[in-house]
C-alpha cells in the first residue's frame, strides 16, 4: 500500500467523521425554519407597527405645503378648533396626539405620553418644508433637472495588472474574507477535537503501527479541510436560499446583488490562493493540536486564534489596498491568503506579487505540514504532559 | 535458537528515556509461527520492546531484524497491533471501525468490511454491527480492537496485554483466538502478567525486570534451568503426631540432601522441593518414618513460581533504571 493510498483513506475518513449529511441537512432545515421565523416574527412587527396614530393639526393652513406622510402616523387636519381645544382633547386621550403648527414656521407636537413616532415628524416636515422652498424657487425645467442631477463617476482601468476595480469589488472581498474566516473556525474545531481526540481516546498507537506520522497528519489535514469546506459551502448556501426566498415568501423585495467579478485568470488566482492559505493553517493548527494532551485545560487552545489576525487585518486593509503595507502583507505567507485577494479584487497588482505570494504559500505548506509530521511523531506517546515550547521548535526544525 | 532461522531477530537493544534505561541489551529471536510471550513485571520494559518492534519508537542501540522478510524489514500491511492503550473511534459504528483499519492494513474496502463482519460474528458482536463503539462495554470493545488488529490476517501479531482487564470466560476466548491465530500460520509475540495462562499457551518465554532478561526459554527449558525441580506434596494426620514432633520432622526431612526446601501447605499439606538429579528412596522412607502419610502426589514448579522465583530475587534496579 502506497503512503499516497493511506493519505487518501484517511483523509476519506476523517471526512466522512465530520461530515454528518443527515445532521448537516437538519442543521440547515433549522437554519431555514428559525429564518422564517425571524422573517415571520419581523412581518409581524412591521405589521404591528403599521398600526396608525390619529394626531389631529392646529393651523396646517399656514404651513404653505401639504402635510407629510409619516410613517404609523394619520394626520387629522382641523379636527379641533384652536390650540386649547387640542391641548384639551390629548390631554383627555381623545386622540393619540396633536401638533399645533405656530403662524411663524415651526410647530409644538402633543402626546400624553412619550412616542415613537414623535421623532419622525421634524424629518419628515423639513424635507417636505425644502423640497417646497425649491419648488417656488424661480427656476426653469433645464435648471430643476441640473440641479437634481448626481455627480457621475465612471471608473475606468488602464493599468495591466489586472486589477478589477468594479463597484461591486469591494463587497466580494468583505464575502471572500467573511468564508475565508468560517472555513477556518469550522475546521480548526474540528481538527482540534480530530487530533487531540484521537490523542485521548489512545487511538494514536494503533494509528501509528499502520502509517507513518506524516500520512496520518496529512490525511487529517486533508479530510478535515475539506469537511470545513463542505460545511462552509452548506453554511454559505442555506444563507444565500434564506437571503433570496424568505423576501418573496413573506413579500418582500428580494435584495439583489451586483454581478461578481468575471474575469476568470483572477478568480482562479483567488481559489488557489484560498487553497494553499487554508491548507497552511491547517497544517499549521495540526502542528498545535499535536502538543496539546487534554483539550480543555491546556493553554495552547487560545493559540487557534492566530491564524483570525491576518483576516481581521485584511478587513482593515479593504479600504486601503493600494498602500505599501497591504503590498507586503499581500505576499507574506502567513496573511498572503487574507490580504492578497482584496488587493486583487480592489487594486491593480503586478504579474509578480501573486506568483510570488503563491511561490511562498506553497513552501510555507510545505513546511508547516513537515513540522507537524515532526512533532507529533516526536509528541505522540508524551500522555499526560505537553511538551515544552523549546522542545516543540527544536521538533520543527529537525523536519 | 539460531538467528538464520528466525522470523525476527533482535540483537542489544537498547532504548532509554531521559534517566530511565527502558530497555538494556535485549537480545532475542522469535520463530516463525510460534507464540513467543514477553514476561515481566510493571515497567520491566515490555512495552516499550514492543513498541520498538512494530516501529513507532526506534532502539537507540541494537538491531531488529525480521530475517525472512525483504530488506529484513516486516511492512506495516504483515503486522497486527494490539497496543496497551486501548483506544477507538467512541463515536463510530463497530464494522466501519474495522472496515476502516482494514483498509489501512492494506485490504480492499470491501474485503475489509466482509473480513470486520466474519471478527464480529465469530465474536457474537455481528448484531451490533452498526452500533457506535461507545455503546459497547469493555470487554467488548476489546474483542473488537483485538479483531481490528488482526482481521487482515497479518504475518505477525504484536499483542501487549491482550488479557487485561477481561473476566475469565473471555480470558479463555482469548486464548483460543491466540492460539486459533497460530494455526492459520500468524507468529505471535504477547506481553502478560496472566501467568496460568501464558504457560497454556506460549511456545516461549522471555521474562524481563529493570530492562533486561532475566530468563527465556521454553517451558520445559525453564523448568529445568531456573525451577526448583518437581515437589513432593504429602497429605498428612496432623493428629496422629504432636505438633512439636513434626517440626522435629520437617526439620530433619529439610537436612536430607535430596530436598530444596519444606514448607507447609494448606490442608494439612507438606510441600518438599527436591533437588534435581537426587534419588528420593531414602527420603520418602524417612518421611514414612516421621510422618504419618495420608497421601502423596507430585507437582511441576509452575511459571508463576519460577517467575516469582526469578523476578522477586532478581538484583535490583540500579539508580540510573529505577529513576
Amino acid at each position: 500500500m502506497t503512503r499516497a493510498q493511506q493519505v487518501r483513506i484517511i483523509a476519506w475518513w476523517e471526512f466522512n467523521r465530520f461530515v454528518k449529511w443527515r445532521q448537516q441537512f437538519i442543521g440547515i432545515a433549522v437554519m431555514l425554519g428559525l429564518s422564517a421565523m425571524i422573517g415571520g416574527v419581523t412581518k409581524l412587527i412591521t405589521g404591528a407597527r403599521g398600526k396608525q396614530v390619529e394626531v389631529a393639526v392646529v393651523g396646517a393652513a399656514t404651513l404653505g405645503f401639504p402635510l407629510p406622510d409619516v410613517d404609523g402616523v394619520t394626520w387629522l387636519p382641523e379636527r379641533y378648533g384652536d390650540a386649547e381645544a387640542l391641548r384639551a382633547a390629548v390631554a383627555a386621550d381623545s386622540v393619540g396626539g396633536g401638533l399645533i403648527i405656530a403662524a411663524d414656521g415651526g410647530g409644538e407636537v402633543l402626546v400624553r405620553r412619550k412616542s415613537a413616532w414623535t421623532t419622525r415628524v421634524a424629518p419628515a416636515f423639513t424635507q417636505a418644508h425644502q423640497a417646497a422652498a425649491f419648488g417656488q424657487l424661480p427656476l426653469s425645467a433645464e435648471q430643476r433637472r441640473a440641479l437634481e442631477a448626481p455627480f457621475a463617476v465612471r471608473i475606468t482601468a488602464l493599468g495591466t495588472g489586472g486589477g478589477a476595480s468594479a463597484g461591486s469589488s469591494r463587497l466580494y472581498a468583505n464575502i471572500l474574507l467573511g468564508i475565508g474566516l468560517v472555513v477556518l473556525f469550522n475546521g480548526f474545531a474540528s481538527l482540534f477535537v480530530g487530533i487531540t481526540g484521537e490523542k485521548q481516546q489512545r487511538i494514536t498507537e494503533q494509528m501509528l503501527s499502520m502509517v507513518s506520522p506524516q500520512s496520518w497528519i496529512d490525511g487529517k489535514i486533508l479530510g478535515l479541510a475539506a469537511a470545513a469546506v463542505v460545511g462552509t459551502v452548506m453554511m454559505v448556501a442555506t444563507a444565500l436560499v434564506a437571503f433570496l426566498m424568505l423576501p418573496r415568501i413573506f413579500g418582500g423585495s428580494v435584495p439583489t446583488l451586483p454581478p461578481p467579478p468575471t474575469e476568470l485568470g483572477l478568480l482562479a488566482m483567488i481559489a488557489l490562493v484560498t487553497l494553499l492559505g487554508t491548507a497552511m493553517w491547517f497544517a499549521f493548527m495540526a502542528a498545535i493540536a499535536a502538543t496539546i494532551d487534554d483539550p480543555n485545560s491546556s493553554p495552547r487552545g487560545a493559540m487557534l486564534m492566530i491564524p483570525v489576525l491576518p483576516t481581521t487585518l485584511a478587513f482593515v486593509l479593504v479600504s486601503r489596498a493600494e498602500s505599501t503595507v497591504a503590498q507586503v502583507l499581500a505576499i507574506f505567507p502567513l496573511t498572503s491568503m487574507a490580504v492578497l485577494p482584496v488587493r486583487l479584487l480592489s487594486t491593480a497588482v503586478p504579474w509578480w506579487e501573486p506568483a510570488l505570494a503563491i511561490a511562498l504559500l506553497a513552501a510555507s505548506v510545505w513546511a508547516f505540514r513537515r513540522a507537524a509530521g515532526k512533532i507529533f511523531a516526536a509528541g505522540v506517546l508524551l500522555y499526560g504532559k505537553e511538551p515544552t515550547l523549546a522542545e516543540t521548535l527544536r521538533w520543527a526544525r529537525e523536519a | 535458537m539460531a538467528s538464520s532461522s528466525a522470523f525476527l531477530d533482535v540483537a542489544r537493544v537498547h532504548k532509554r528515556f531521559a534517566r530511565v534505561h527502558a530497555v538494556a541489551d535485549i537480545s532475542l529471536a522469535v520463530a516463525p509461527g510460534e507464540i513467543f510471550a514477553l514476561l515481566g513485571p510493571n515497567g520491566a520494559g515490555k512495552s516499550t520492546l514492543l513498541r520498538m518492534l512494530v516501529g513507532i519508537t526506534r532502539p537507540d542501540e541494537g538491531r531488529i531484524q525480521w530475517p525472512t522478510m525483504p530488506g529484513g524489514q516486516l511492512p506495516g500491511v504483515q503486522l497486527g497491533y494490539l497496543p496497551e492503550d486501548r483506544g477507538l473511534y467512541q463515536d463510530m459504528p463497530l464494522i466501519a471501525v474495522l472496515t476502516y483499519f482494514g483498509s489501512l492494513r492494506g485490504l480492499a474496502p470491501r474485503d475489509a468490511q466482509q473480513a470486520g463482519e466474519r471478527w464480529l460474528d465469530r465474536l457474537e458482536l455481528l448484531p451490533r454491527a452498526k452500533d457506535k463503539v461507545g455503546s459497547l462495554s469493555k470487554g467488548n470493545q476489546q474483542k473488537v480492537q483485538f479483531a481490528a488488529a488482526v482481521l487482515h490476517r497479518p504475518r505477525c501479531a504484536i499483542l501487549d496485554e491482550p488479557f487485561s482487564g477481561l473476566d475469565p470466560l473471555n480470558q479463555e476466548l482469548f486464548l483460543g483466538l491466540v492460539r486459533d491465530l497460530r494455526a492459520e500460520g500468524t507468529t505471535v509475540i504477547l506481553s502478560a502478567h496472566q501467568m496460568s495462562l501464558v504457560e497454556r499457551l506460549a511456545d516461549r518465554v522471555f521474562v524481563m525486570q529493570h530492562g533486561r532478561e532475566v530468563l527465556a526459554g521454553t517451558m520445559p527449558e525453564i523448568r529445568e534451568r531456573w525451577g526448583t525441580g518437581v515437589r513432593l506434596i504429602l497429605t498428612v494426620d496432623g493428629a496422629a503426631a504432636g505438633v512439636g514432633s513434626q517440626t522435629e520432622a520437617l526439620a530433619a526431612i529439610a537436612a536430607h540432601p535430596a530436598v530444596v526446601g519444606v514448607s507447609r501447605g494448606e490442608d494439612a499439606a507438606v510441600v518438599i522441593a527436591l533437588a534435581r538429579g537426587q534419588h528420593v528412596g531414602d527420603l520418602m522412607a524417612l518421611c514414612a518414618s516421621r510422618l504419618s502419610i495420608v497421601s502423596v502426589r507430585t507437582e511441576q514448579p509452575s511459571l508463576h513460581d519460577v517467575y516469582i522465583d526469578v523476578v522477586g530475587t532478581a538484583a535490583p534496579a540500579t539508580p540510573a533504571e529505577a529513576a
